[in-house]
């Protein structure tokens, strides 16, 4: 086919070909490419040869051919970085105050952003190792009854539970974790006491990801007395030795001899995001010890409808509860990876976390990140004045725009650079006091440096991208020829201004919040709690034989030197009571019926013991005391007989008598009451009414109380002892106790110990807050202290004839800080009533909360207007050391 | 000498303009190389290679004639320098010495494969 000359090349290559082929190369390849156009029209179609022009047009895109890019591109663009650094390494160090501050900020910044990011994907991250994570779910009961009562356990107490179980499909498996007291453990000659011994179904291995070392998985708890070990539990038990197939001693609940269990099985411990840690679990020595309080996990199928199986249980509940009008139970489920930030049960396995915390740190750390990089951007953008002669120099010699802004925006990466790479070595010393302060250790693994990278190139970007544009806007004539004028930045809506006022919000906010926080802590921790926890020791969870030779013990504990007295309990003071029954009162009208109360037993001496304040009656009578318990040794029936019979007299708090209606203590004494749980007590009278305390932490309201005296139910001996020589009384005290009862280690603790644990996730919280607050402020700091300096290197000369003239201080702070002190007043009246909306919702959570006044956010502002002002001096001074006349020389 | 002074391309590419001598243009030794080589090559790998070849100072160029079937473009025709061809008899050189060096008996197999 021969093609006619005529023919063209396609058009659109050619504009292409014209765009980035260099110019003085066009003519020539231009007429190349036609010259080879024609050629291939002897061989091929037209429609061919013009698809072929345009794929040798695309192929012409090669470096030695295209405008702006020299054949040696790659080594030009790195000898201009090589400059760019040399003169930003170069102007970093001549403006070193500026430098530092910048430098400072952002290390600041970035580390405690990081930090607070690893917390916050911490508390997201529980439960995650389970791999089923997602199909279980935690089956938790509520009782409730219609005087207004209502509780709700994470764990089930009913046994139909199990049948309830049965008859949902999408179970795939059911597993209960029984046993949650602590148990005593024998290995060998030594004793321990185990907490998180559980004993659980065979099939827990299918549903929680336990990785098992020796032994195996299938089979480890298939047999009854079998027991698998946690790693740490099995190097603390036999050393270095192999556990497996070894022999350990175990006492059960309601056991008076230890049994024998074989070690099964050894699994790596736990990770710390989980919150149900195990030490060790066992199996089930029979069928039906499937029973009573355990904590329940169901494996559902992947398809599974969760809300059709929650619609399900509430419908199987009327066929498997027993009904009574005046009390309903219901079951809940809740996915396990919500249980640490989102329940609050009674009687949760571990202190749980909440997401009110993740909350706030996270805004807290977000605060930190902005204001770090607005003082990087603010402190980039008011150097102007130095980069404008900068800009215009480079101008004159050929820069254009886009270079100047690609170089501005090397600069403040780098600055980001060095700042992450030294926040990296912060973070690096202080990762142990973190871990010790909040549980978390940091891993520095692949995923930790991505992140780091992230905020190095965030914050580069953000906090360049700004300033690099103004100032590679200036014009060469401003800069060279007469002075800058900076724009007046005391008037006027910049970026400058708004950030700074945004500052003093944050810093106004956390300072006043800070206070709040800590005020309530204290107020807590502090007040009264309605007796002297003082120096008791509480021997706590005694086993049954111990309870039986309670009476020897205290005789013969008494006759220790140091001894005051010993008294007992069945729940030590400072942990929850929810044992609680319906009640019945002489007094009462028809329509209370059913109130229900908690139980307390005590020792006939405990009222005096606690110093608590016995408002009418006279408290136990001696008496009662000479009633028989029944030996250890006795039958279940036995037990039962004596706990229904026995004469009883009834001790309550003041709430209870309200709740019964009446106003004054006197009013109720001697007439007839009685606790009716699952034993249903006999009717005794009221011998005595105590004013409220505390027997929880301070967030619970006190709830009506009912104390009796029970011998057999008397878990926790209360002993209490002299100050001095203590070390002395409490190895006799020890001494006693091994001699009465060898087999089983004595647990004790001091009360107000116990009680200081009950804050301690608050203690922790608190102090972790603070130190982040303290960051967010010192950045502020930073910022202000940057931003002053360059408002007084501007105005030196001004500054100079005032103080030749003879300003005071007082003066020269208001006239420089005139701006500042109007923004931290605006800043006062925005923060005031965000701040005490917020503060006060998370105080209504307390049962008892102090009252906010403003005397703490006119502490944030003065605290404020301090800083401005000592800001303003300190630099007047190090910049007025100079003598002014050169100041006002230089021109 | 250093061995990255020439590609293995520019060499064909310098080595065929010396062969043209006052023909060389762009889509002659184009042309040339598919020939001998017997495969298609693109504009652009030629005028890459002349371009880098002219930056090292191998060839100078100059404008020749304009054509119609240019479209009325001029062409470029390039001239290999002394320096070019010092450093392609070097070349020649180095690899005949090479290939006498190669054993007897290898050069006797690769002819009877």
């Amino acid at each position: 086919m021969k093609g006619k000359i005529t023919t063209a090349p396609p058009k659109w290559p050619l504009k292409l070909l014209k765009f980035f082929i260099k110019e003085n190369y066009l003519e020539e390849i231009e007429g190349d490419m036609e010259e080879t156009f024609q050629d291939t029209l002897n061989t091929h179609t037209k429609k061919q040869a013009k698809f072929k022009y345009a794929i040798e047009v695309l192929k012409l895109i090669k470096p030695a051919l295209v405008k702006n890019l020299e054949g040696t591109y790659k080594l030009n663009n790195f000898g201009m970085f090589k400059n760019s650094l040399k003169t930003i390494i170069r102007s970093s160090i001549k403006y070193k105050f500026y430098t530092t501050i910048n430098i400072l900020g952002l290390v600041i910044g970035i580390s405690g952003s990081l930090i607070i990011w690893e917390y916050i994907k911490h508390e997201l991250s529980y439960e995650n190792f389970h791999v089923h994570a997602d199909d279980i779910h935690r089956l938790t009961s509520e009782y409730g009854n219609n005087t207004g009562f209502n509780v709700h356990w994470a764990r089930t107490p009913h046994n139909w539970v199990n049948d309830l179980v049965a008859e949902l499909p999408e179970v795939k498996a059911h597993i209960r974790f029984q046993n949650h007291a602590p148990r005593i453990v024998k290995v060998e000659k030594k004793s321990f006491k185990e907490k998180y011994a559980f004993s659980v179904d065979s099939t827990v291995f299918d549903v929680y990801s336990l990785q098992f070392i020796h032994g195996n998985p299938k089979s480890a708890l298939a047999e009854p007395f079998s027991v698998v070990l946690t790693e740490s539990i099995a190097l603390k038990y036999f050393g270095d030795k192999t556990s497996l197939g070894k022999t350990i001693q175990i006492l059960n609940d309601g056991e008076s001899i230890l049994e024998d269990y074989q070690v099964t099985g050894v699994i790596e411990d736990l990770p710390t995001n989980t919150h149900l840690p195990i030490n060790m679990l066992t199996s089930f020595r029979n069928s039906s010890e499937r029973q009573g309080w355990a904590y329940n996990y169901l494996l559902f199928e992947k398809e599974a409808n969760i809300e059709s199986v929650k619609q399900k249980i509430d419908s199987l509940i009327t066929k498997h509860a027993p009904v009574n009008e005046n009390e309903y139970n219901k079951l809940h489920l809740q996915s396990i990876k919500d249980i640490h930030l989102h329940s609050n049960l009674a009687r949760e396995i571990t202190p749980n976390g909440d997401i009110f915390y993740v909350q706030i740190f996270g805004v807290v750390g977000f605060f930190i990140f902005l204001m770090a990089i607005i003082n990087f951007t603010n402190m980039t953008s008011t150097r102007s004045l130095e980069k404008s002669k900068e800009v215009g120099v480079r101008k004159v010699l050929g820069s254009n725009r886009v270079s100047l802004f690609k170089y501005f925006l090397t600069e403040s990466m780098f600055h980001s650079g060095i700042s992450s790479m030294l926040a990296l070595g912060v973070i690096f010393i202080l990762a142990p006091n973190f871990q010790d302060i909040s549980g978390i250790s940091i891993e520095f693994d692949l995923y930790f440096f991505n992140i780091l990278i992230f905020f190095m190139i965030l914050t580069g970007l953000i906090g360049g991208i700004y300033p690099a544009t103004i100032v590679s806007g200036l014009k060469p004539i401003h800069a060279l020829g007469g002075s800058v004028k900076i724009k007046n930045d005391n008037a006027g809506i910049s970026f400058k201004q708004v950030s700074v006022g945004i500052q003093f919000i944050i810093c106004i906010a956390i300072l006043s919040s800070a206070m709040i926080t800590w005020k309530q802590f204290d107020f807590i921790q502090s007040k009264s709690l309605g007796y002297d926890p003082e120096q008791i020791l509480a021997i706590t969870n005694s086993p049954l034989g111990a309870q039986a030779g309670y009476e020897n013990f205290k005789h013969e504990v008494k006759k220790i030197p140091g001894i005051i007295e010993v008294s007992a309990s069945m729940q030590a003071p400072s942990t929850e009571i929810r044992d609680s029954a319906p009640i019945y009162y002489e007094g009462i009208k028809e329509s209370e019926k059913n109130i229900v109360m908690d139980i307390q037993v005590v020792d006939t001496n405990f009222v005096d013991f606690m110093k608590m304040n016995l408002l009418a009656g006279s408290g136990f009578s001696e008496n009662l005391r000479s009633q028989e318990r029944p030996p250890e040794s006795a039958s279940l029936e036995k037990f039962h007989q004596h706990l229904r019979n026995s004469r009883r007299e009834y001790i309550i708090n003041e709430t209870a008598m309200k709740q019964i209606g009446a106003t004054s203590p006197t009013d109720v004494i001697g007439y007839q009451f009685a606790w009716m749980g699952s034993f249903a007590l006999q009717k005794g009278p009221i011998v005595g009414v105590v004013k409220d305390f505390h027997q929880e932490a301070l967030h619970n309201t006190i709830d009506p109380l009912v104390m009796i005296y029970e011998p057999v139910w008397l878990r926790t001996f209360l002993v209490k002892t002299e100050a001095r020589n203590l070390q002395k009384t409490l190895s006799s005290l020890e001494d006693v106790w091994s001699e009465m009862f060898p087999d089983y280690p004595m647990e004790s603790h001091f009360l107000d110990d116990m009680f200081h644990q009950l804050y301690q996730s608050e203690q922790r919280q608190k102090e972790i807050l603070l130190i982040f607050s303290s960051l967010a402020i010192l950045i502020a700091l930073l910022g202000l202290l940057g931003l002053i300096s360059f408002l007084i290197q501007n105005r030196i000369k001004e500054l100079a004839i005032r103080k030749i003239l003879g300003a005071s201080p007082l003066s020269i702070i208001l006239i420089f800080g005139r701006g500042f002190f109007i923004k931290a007043c605006m800043a006062f009246f925005l923060a005031f009533p965000s701040t005490y909306y917020f503060m006060e919702s998370w105080l209504n959570g307390f049962a008892y909360r102090i009252s906010i006044s403003g005397v703490e956010f006119f502490m944030a502002f003065l605290t404020l207007l301090l800083a401005i002002s000592i800001t303003i001096i300190l630099r007047v001074n190090i910049s007025s050391s100079r003598n002014p006349a050169e100041i006002l020389r230089y021109e | 000498m250093k061995k990255t002074k020439l590609g293995e391309f520019e060499e064909l590419v310098l080595l065929t303009v010396v062969v043209l001598q006052t023909e060389a243009y762009g889509v002659e030794i184009k042309r040339e190389l598919e020939e001998r080589l017997n495969e298609n090559l693109s504009v652009g790998s030629i005028q890459s290679a002349l371009k880098r070849m002219e930056e090292k100072g191998f060839l100078t160029s100059k404008f020749g004639e304009a054509t119609k079937k240019r479209g009325g473009k001029r062409k470029r025709i390039y001239t290999a320098t002394n320096y070019a061809q010092q450093v392609l008899s070097e070349l020649k050189e180095l690899r005949k010495g090479l290939w006498e060096a190669v054993p007897q008996a290898i050069v006797n197999l690769k002819s009877l494969s």
